[in-house]
């Protein structure tokens, strides 16, 4: 999940930083108190040393490195009186070494006047192990510290954000046209409260004026059905009459025409409506076989008027899930527009297999635009007296049931291809 | 014969009754549950048709009163749903027939003269009309007593034309009704004209009395000669 990467990645840059700065700035701290403490301790031997070489008369010299840790050498003029401190390495013959050492040297005066050279030694080792360990110390604090950090944040990173990615993933889910549970998320922040209550309202809002929209068409065009059938119907009638001019007979065909355009158009939107409305709910397996031979009965004499031979071959049954009403209109459909576009003599084929039902036509002109043709109303023949919405009612039974109509144009013929949801 | 319409949309009721009128009918008109069953109730009638969305109550339930109290009425149920569950529904109850809206009047003729025939089983169940004679269960057709022979459409075209003589058939109405609800496309509808001209041909060639006139690209009528 990327917000809790980014963001574990943010605090965590901004920790390493953090970590590294203070770990610095400690370590350093701790070194320079271990080597104040250090060379406190060798200024107060050779405070010690020097004192005690007062109250001899003649201090005893030593020469060599033993287990006094101190030289004391008679020069004959000081190079400085102040304490210097450095860091050395000496031979250590148990550990046939080199060990590190911290040595004190300064020149004092005895009372005699006599300058000696003092070099007071203290062994590092142990504070240099411990420094060594100090800074894998801290290392490991860090990278634990860290890495702890991490798994707890990434873990309740996900607790806290769940909220957010279950708003998420009902916005993702949410269907305009269909009803929804309201999203109930319990969380205590307030942010996403806030989200989750704008987001109900709003979809809520959205859902309705969709529904209330749909309704409307539906309505109207049920509305409309009456009306229109009464007109037809008295015109029908009044074209009945023995004493009508010719005139008046050509105006009254002419409306009378107008008139079952405008209730075809009017049917089929209804249609169209009740589809989306997803008023055909009873669905079940069913097969295209009979349907196709039943269809093609149907419209045998309108094929055989305009010379057209039909061939059906059948691979093995298509059934999908479907409404079978839908299905009878969706084929009818199809079929319709394939014989009032195949050209006379021609051949029409339809086969169908387990997984497809195509129909096929010899085409008259070019290709047609499948981005166009299942729009509602883009006719694009000269089929003056078809609705346009013909294939707009075929895509949309075909998607309410989670098929899928394809169109293909393959060798000058037009093919509309009807197959399960891949 | 007498025909109750049981219809809410009045305009439309007044529709159906004057078409039905014109071919002698005496028909009733009623708009709401409450007086169509008093009607029912009260009145006999050879046929009703009954529109089921109706306010105050619902369609069916006229329907299962006029089967309870046994009445011989015909019952043609109509609806605006295209609802396959009313139609089988109605049917189960014992409507004679189920239409939807909307329809052509044509079509409510024809339906309304097959009911009726249908009802008449002690009477006689043939059309005699000019010089031919009609058996609807046979299927035949007889001009002065000579088999008048035709295909299967040719018959449906004849019969729904005889069914709404001296009355105009639009090709549509025709099409729907012998073809079924795909052929709506007037282009297509050209093809309706040469079955017609068959059928013309066949009857003049029989010598019946009658002849099928175009009326200027509506549709067709029956018409004595």
């Amino acid at each position: 999940m990327k917000l809790h990467y980014v963001q574990t990645l943010f605090i965590a840059f901004i920790l390493l930083v953090a970590t590294s700065i203070w770990g610095a700035l400690f370590y350093w701290q701790m070194l320079d108190e271990i080597q104040d403490s250090l060379d406190d301790g060798l200024k107060n031997t050779a405070l010690q040393i020097a004192q005690f070489s007062d109250s001899d008369s003649i201090p005893n010299e030593v020469h060599t490195w033993d287990a006094r840790n101190y030289l004391l050498i008679p020069v004959s003029n000081p190079l400085f009186t102040s304490n210097e401190i450095k860091d050395t390495l000496m031979y250590h013959a148990n550990e046939d070494d080199l060990e590190p050492m911290r040595v004190l040297t300064t020149y004092i005066q005895h009372p005699n006047q006599q300058w000696y050279l003092l070099q007071v030694v203290t062994s590092t080792v142990e504070e240099d192990d411990l420094m060594e360990d100090l800074g894998w110390g801290l290392l490991w604090f860090y990278l634990g510290t860290l890495s702890v950090f991490f798994l707890l944040y990434m873990l309740f990173s996900r607790y806290i954000w769940k909220p957010f990615y279950t708003i998420l993933q009902y916005l993702r889910a949410f269907n305009i046209s269909q009803s929804h549970k309201t999203l109930q998320t319990h969380t205590r922040i307030q942010e996403f409260q806030t989200l989750q209550s704008e987001v109900n309202q709003l979809t809520q809002r959205v859902h309705n004026q969709f529904t209330s929209q749909k309704q409307f068409i539906e309505n109207v065009a049920h509305e409309l059905q009456t009306p229109l059938a009464i007109a037809l119907s008295k015109v029908e009638h009044l074209s009945g009459a023995e004493d009508i001019t010719e005139n008046q007979a050509h105006a009254l065909e002419s409306i009378h025409t107008t008139l079952l355009r405008l209730s075809s158009l009017n049917r089929s939107l209804l249609l169209l409506s009740k589809i989306e409305n997803n008023q055909f709910p009873h669905t079940q397996p069913t097969s295209f076989s009979p349907i196709t031979t039943s269809l093609l009965t149907d419209f045998e004499d309108l094929a055989e008027f305009k010379t057209i031979q039909i061939q059906w071959n059948s691979v093995a049954e298509f059934s999908p899930t479907i409404h079978p009403e839908l299905a009878h209109i969706l084929v009818s459909n199809l079929l319709k527009n394939a014989i009032s576009h195949a050209p006379k003599h021609s051949t029409i084929r339809i086969e169908q297999d387990a997984s497809y039902w195509f129909i096929e036509n010899q085409a008259e002109g070019a290709a047609l635009d499948s981005a166009l043709i299942f729009n509602r109303f883009a006719t694009q023949s000269k089929q003056s007296q078809s609705t346009g919405l013909g294939l707009a009612i075929a895509q949309s039974i075909v998607q309410q049931f989670n098929l899928v109509l394809r169109y293909d144009f393959i060798e000058n013929k037009h093919r509309f291809t009807i197959s399960k949801h891949a | 014969m007498r025909i109750l319409i049981i219809e809410d949309e009045t305009e439309l009721a007044q529709t159906i009754a004057d078409s039905l009128r014109i071919e002698q009918f005496l028909v009733d008109t009623v708009h709401h549950f409450e007086p169509a069953l008093r009607m029912v109730e009260d009145y006999r009638y050879d046929c009703i048709i009954l529109d089921l969305n109706l306010p105050g109550g619902h369609g069916l339930d006229i329907l299962k009163t006029i089967k309870k109290q046994g009445y011989p009425d015909a019952v043609i149920i109509v609806s605006a749903r295209n609802a396959l569950d009313d139609k089988l529904t109605g049917l189960d109850i014992g409507a004679d027939d189920y239409l939807t809206k909307p329809f052509h009047m044509p079509e409510l003729h024809a339906r309304i003269r097959s009911v009726l025939r249908r009802k008449n089983f002690d009477g006689d169940t043939q059309i005699h009309w000019q010089n031919i004679t009609v058996d609807p269960d046979q299927k035949r057709v007889l001009v002065q007593d000579t088999p008048l022979h035709l295909v299967r459409k040719e018959w449906d075209i004849f019969l729904f034309l005889l069914s709404n003589k001296n009355r105009v058939v639009t090709r549509t109405a025709l099409a729907e009704h012998v073809w079924g609800n795909h052929t709506d496309q007037a282009d297509n509808l050209d093809f309706v004209y040469s079955q017609i001209k068959n059928l013309r041909k066949k009857l003049k060639d029989s010598g019946a009395q009658m002849d099928i006139q175009a009326v200027y690209g509506l549709g067709y009528k029956l018409i004595p000669t």
